[in-house]
C-alpha cells in the first residue's frame, strides 16, 4: 500500500509527540508523586509531632477529655483519616476516625509503631483500598526541663543537676490518606493528557500544512517530470518560493529549458541531415548488412512508384530489374572490402515493371570497429541520357546507312553505266544474230535436222545472252527512284495481272489476302512492280508442275509507333535447299541456268527493296514451300 | 494489193539490212533503210512509209528527236512509229511500258525476231 508523504510525516510527528509527551509526563508526574508524598509525610510528621508534644501533659495526667480535644483538632486537618494516642502498652488512650475502617494494624505493624524512637512512617493500604501513611511519633515526657520554671525552687534546694531527663510515655499516631494527593496527581495527568492531545492535534495540523508546503512543490515537480517524460519540453513549474524548494523549481525549469535547447539542437541537426537525404534528387536507399531496405528517400519513391512501406524491410533485389543486383557474390565482397562501388550502370525496375536505367553507387558505412552498419545506395536516373545516347546512336546508324547508301549509289552508278553500255553493245549484235537466224530458218529448207537444231540452239543462246543483258540493264536503271505515294496492293495486283499468262500456263492458283485499308507508301511504282514480278517469277518457276501462290498484306505497328506494311508471298513449291539459302541474293547465283536463269532476279529485288528502306526476308515454310516477306515503312 | 512501205531508221546497218531482208522476204513489204538520224525526216518525206521502225540511240540525232519532227510533219504525222532499242539508258528512264514520254508509240526491245516484228506491224497498221 502506498502511503503518501504527507500521511507518513503526520504519523511520524504524532508518534514523536506522543513519545516525548509520555516521557515528559512520566518524568514530571513521577516527580509530582514524590513531592506530593514528601509533602504529605512532612505534613503528617508536623501534625503528629505537634500532637505528641501537646498531648504530653494529657497522657501524664491521663486526661482523656483533653486528649480527645487535641485529637479532634488534628483529625479536622486535611487528609487526616484517623488519629490515635496510645500508651506504651498499646492501649488506646484516645482516638478519632478509627472506626472509618482505615485503622487496621497487624501486630508487627503496631509493635514497630510502639517502638518508635523519633518518628516512624509506615505505608499500607486500608481495607478500603486507600493508600495511608501511618505516622508514629513518641510522646516524650521531659519533666525537668519542661517544668524547670515551675520547679525551680526544687532544683535550687536539692542541688538537682539540670539534666534533661526524657522518657517515652506514649505514641501519637496519625493516618494520612493519599487519596486527595492521588486525585491531584490524576488531575495533573489528565491535564497533561489533554494538553498532549491538543498539541498532537495542532502538531498534526501544522505538520500537515508544513509537509504540504514541501510536498505540493514536489508533486508539481513530479507532474512536471511526467509531462517532460511525455515529451512536452515547454512545461515550466510554478514554484516561486524563495527557499530550497524554490531553487529546486528554478533548477528544474532551467534543466527543462536546457533539455529543450539541446533537444532542439539535436532535432535540428537530425532534420538537417534528414533534409539533405529527403531533398536529394537522386534515389537514396539505406540497406542493412543483411540486405534489407531500411530507409528510402522521396526521390526513390517517385522513381520506382512504390510506397515507402512497400519497400521497408524488403530485400534490395526487389528494385532491380529481374531481381539482378549489381553486387552479388564476388562484387558484394569487393564492395564490402573496398567500401564502395561507384557509377555502375544498371537497371532498376519500377513497381509497374518499367525498366529504369540508373547510374548506381553503393557505399558501406562502418562503425569504428569496422563492422558494417549499413550500405548506402544512391542511384541516378539516366533515362534521358540513355535516350540521348540512343538517339545519337540511331543518328549515327542512319548517317552510316546514308553514307553506305551513297557509296552504294555511286557504285551502282558506275556499275549501271557500265552495264547499260555493255548491254547496248551486246544487244545490237544479238539483234543481228537473231535476224540472221530467222532469215536462215526461213531460207534453208533441208532435210538435215541438225541444221534446224543448230539454228534453234543459236536462237536459244541469243535469248539467254539477252536475259543477262536485261538483268544488267535492270541494275543500271536502279540509281534513281521516282518516288510517289502508292497503294502497294494496286502495284501487286498489276504485277499479278502481268504474270497471269505465266501462272495460267503452270496451273498456279492465286489466293489473295489483301488488307483493303493499307496506308499509302512512298515507292517507285515500276521498281516495286518489277520486284513483285521477279518474286512471282521465282514462285512460278518453283511450281512449274502447278501449285498455289498466296499473297497477303497487312498493317503492323512496330515498337516505335511507326506503321509498317507487310506482304507475304508464299508458294507451295519444294522450298530452297538450306545450303543455298544464304546465296539467293548474290548476283548471278542461280539454280536454273539451264532454264534461262540469269541469277539476277532476286539480287535486283534486293536492290530495289533496300533502295526503298524496306526489308526482305526469304525462308522455307514449315508446311513446305517458300515465304517471301516484304516490310515497308508507311 | 500494194506492198506496205516500212522505213527502218537505225544506225546499226547490218541489223537494218537483215530486218529489210526478212521483211521483204515475206513479199508483203517494201522496206527502206536509213542509218542516219539526221537524214531520217528527209528520207521519210521522200519514201512515204506506212510504218516507221525507229532506233532510239543513234550517234547524230536520236530517235526521240526524229519522232518529234515526224510527228510535226503534215504528211507523216499520221504514220505509226515503233521504237526499237537495245537499251534503256539512264537518261531514258521515262521509257516505260513501251512508251517514250511525250511520244505515245509502241516500243520493242532488241533483240527482236522476225515473228515479233510482223506481229507488231500487223497490230499497228491494221
Amino acid at each position: 500500500m502506498r502511503i503518501s508523504l504527507r500521511v507518513k510525516w503526520v504519523i511520524y510527528i504524532a508518534i514523536l509527540i506522543v513519545l516525548s509527551a509520555s516521557a515528559l509526563s512520566f518524568y514530571f508526574i513521577g516527580k509530582l508523586k514524590t513531592s506530593e508524598k514528601a509533602h504529605l509525610v512532612r505534613q503528617g510528621l508536623n501534625l503528629t509531632s505537634n500532637l505528641a508534644y501537646n498531648s504530653e501533659y494529657g497522657v501524664l495526667i491521663a486526661n482523656e477529655e483533653m486528649l480527645s480535644k487535641l485529637i479532634q483538632g488534628v483529625t479536622r486537618e486535611k487528609d487526616v483519616v484517623y488519629c490515635v494516642i496510645q500508651d506504651l502498652q498499646g492501649r488506646i488512650l484516645s482516638s478519632d476516625g478509627v472506626n472509618q475502617g482505615h485503622f487496621v494494624f497487624t501486630e508487627d505493624f503496631n509493635k514497630k509503631a510502639l517502638d518508635v524512637k523519633t518518628s516512624l512512617v509506615q505505608f499500607y493500604y486500608s481495607p478500603k483500598g486507600v493508600g495511608i501513611y501511618d505516622i508514629a511519633v513518641p510522646i516524650i515526657s521531659e519533666t525537668k526541663e519542661s517544668y524547670a520554671d515551675e520547679l525551680e525552687f526544687f532544683a535550687a534546694d536539692q542541688q538537682f543537676p539540670l539534666k534533661t531527663e526524657s522518657s517515652k510515655i506514649g505514641v501519637a499516631r496519625v493516618g494520612i490518606s493519599i487519596a486527595s494527593a492521588n486525585k491531584r496527581i490524576y488531575m495533573v495527568q489528565r491535564t497533561a493528557l489533554i494538553a498532549t492531545s491538543i498539541v498532537i492535534v495542532i502538531a498534526v495540523f501544522i505538520t500537515y500544512f508544513m509537509v504540504g508546503a514541501i510536498v505540493t512543490p514536489i508533486q508539481r515537480l513530479v507532474k512536471g517530470t511526467k509531462t517532460l517524460a511525455m515529451g512536452n519540453l515547454d512545461y515550466r513549474t510554478s514554484i516561486q518560493t524563495n527557499d530550497e524548494i524554490g531553487d529546486l523549481g528554478k533548477a528544474f525549469n532551467k534543466m527543462t529549458k536546457d533539455l529543450k535547447a539541446s533537444r532542439d539542437e539535436l532535432v535540428k541537426a537530425k532534420d538537417y541531415a534528414n533534409n539533405i537525404i529527403e531533398s536529394m534528387l537522386d534515389s537514396v536507399i539505406i540497406v542493412s548488412p543483411e540486405g534489407r531496405i531500411v530507409r528510402v528517400n522521396p526521390a526513390t519513391v517517385d522513381l520506382l512508384g512504390y510506397r515507402e512501406i512497400e519497400l521497408i524491410g524488403k530485400g534490395l533485389a526487389i528494385i532491380f530489374l529481374d531481381g539482378k543486383m549489381p553486387f552479388e557474390g564476388k562484387r558484394l565482397k569487393a564492395l564490402i572490402k573496398e567500401g564502395k562501388l561507384g557509377n555502375y550502370e544498371t537497371y532498376y525496375q519500377a513497381k509497374n515493371g518499367k525498366k529504369i536505367p540508373v547510374l548506381f553507387s553503393g557505399s558501406v558505412m562502418k562503425d569504428i570497429y569496422g563492422s558494417v552498419i549499413c550500405i548506402v545506395c544512391t542511384a541516378r536516373d539516366i533515362t534521358d541520357r540513355k535516350k540521348t545516347e540512343e538517339t545519337l546512336q540511331k543518328a549515327y546508324t542512319e548517317l552510316k546507312e546514308t553514307q553506305d547508301q551513297l557509296i552504294q549509289a555511286e557504285k551502282m552508278e558506275v556499275v549501271g553505266s557500265l552495264a547499260s553500255g555493255v548491254a547496248h553493245e551486246v544487244k545490237n549484235p544479238l539483234s543481228i544474230i537473231l535476224q540472221c537466224v530467222d532469215y536462215l530458218l526461213e531460207k534453208v529448207k533441208t532435210d538435215d535436222k541438225n541444221i534446224a537444231m543448230t539454228l534453234g540452239h543459236i536462237k536459244d543462246s541469243v535469248k539467254r545472252a539477252d536475259n543477262v543483258a536485261k538483268g544488267l540493264l535492270d541494275f543500271s536503271s536502279l540509281s534513281k527512284l521516282n518516288v510517289e505515294e502508292y497503294n502497294l496492293n494496286a502495284i501487286a495486283e498489276r504485277a499479278l495481272f502481268l504474270m497471269k499468262h505465266q501462272f495460267d500456263r503452270h496451273h498456279i492458283a492465286i489466293e489473295r489476302q489483301l488488307d483493303n485499308d493499307l496506308p499509302l507508301v512512298k515507292v517507285d511504282r515500276n521498281r516495286i512492280e518489277q520486284a513483285f514480278i521477279n518474286i512471282f517469277m521465282n514462285a512460278a518457276s518453283a511450281m512449274h508442275a502447278g501449285g498455289k501462290l498466296t499473297i497477303a498484306s497487312y498493317v503492323s505497328k512496330s515498337d516505335n509507333e511507326d506503321k509498317t506494311v507487310i506482304f507475304h508471298i508464299e508458294d507451295t513449291g519444294p522450298g530452297i535447299p538450306e545450303e543455298t539459302l544464304g546465296k539467293i541474293f548474290d548476283p548471278f547465283f542461280t539454280t536454273r541456268r539451264e532454264f534461262g536463269g540469269t541469277g539476277l532476279g532476286l539480287s535486283v529485288v534486293m536492290n530495289i527493296i533496300e533502295r526503298h528502306n524496306a526489308k526482305i526476308s526469304v525462308y522455307n515454310r514449315q508446311e513446305g514451300g517458300v515465304r517471301v516477306s516484304l516490310i515497308f515503312k508507311a | 494489193m500494194a506492198k506496205r512501205k516500212i522505213l527502218i531508221i537505225d544506225d546499226e546497218e547490218v541489223f537494218a539490212q537483215m530486218v529489210k531482208l526478212n521483211l521483204e522476204d515475206t513479199g508483203q513489204y517494201q522496206v527502206r533503210v536509213e542509218t542516219k538520224g539526221s537524214q531520217a525526216l528527209a528520207t521519210a518525206q521522200e519514201f512515204g512509209p506506212d510504218l516507221i521502225f525507229l532506233d532510239v540511240i543513234m550517234p547524230d540525232v536520236d530517235g526521240g528527236e526524229v519522232a518529234y519532227w515526224i510527228e510535226r510533219d503534215e504528211k507523216l504525222k499520221s504514220v505509226p512509229i515503233v521504237f526499237l532499242t537495245a537499251v534503256v539508258r539512264k537518261q531514258e528512264e521515262t521509257i516505260q511500258d513501251g512508251i517514250i514520254a511525250g511520244h505515245p508509240h509502241p516500243f520493242i526491245a532488241k533483240p527482236v525476231g522476225v515473228k515479233e516484228l510482223l506481229d507488231c506491224i500487223n497490230r499497228c497498221i491494221e
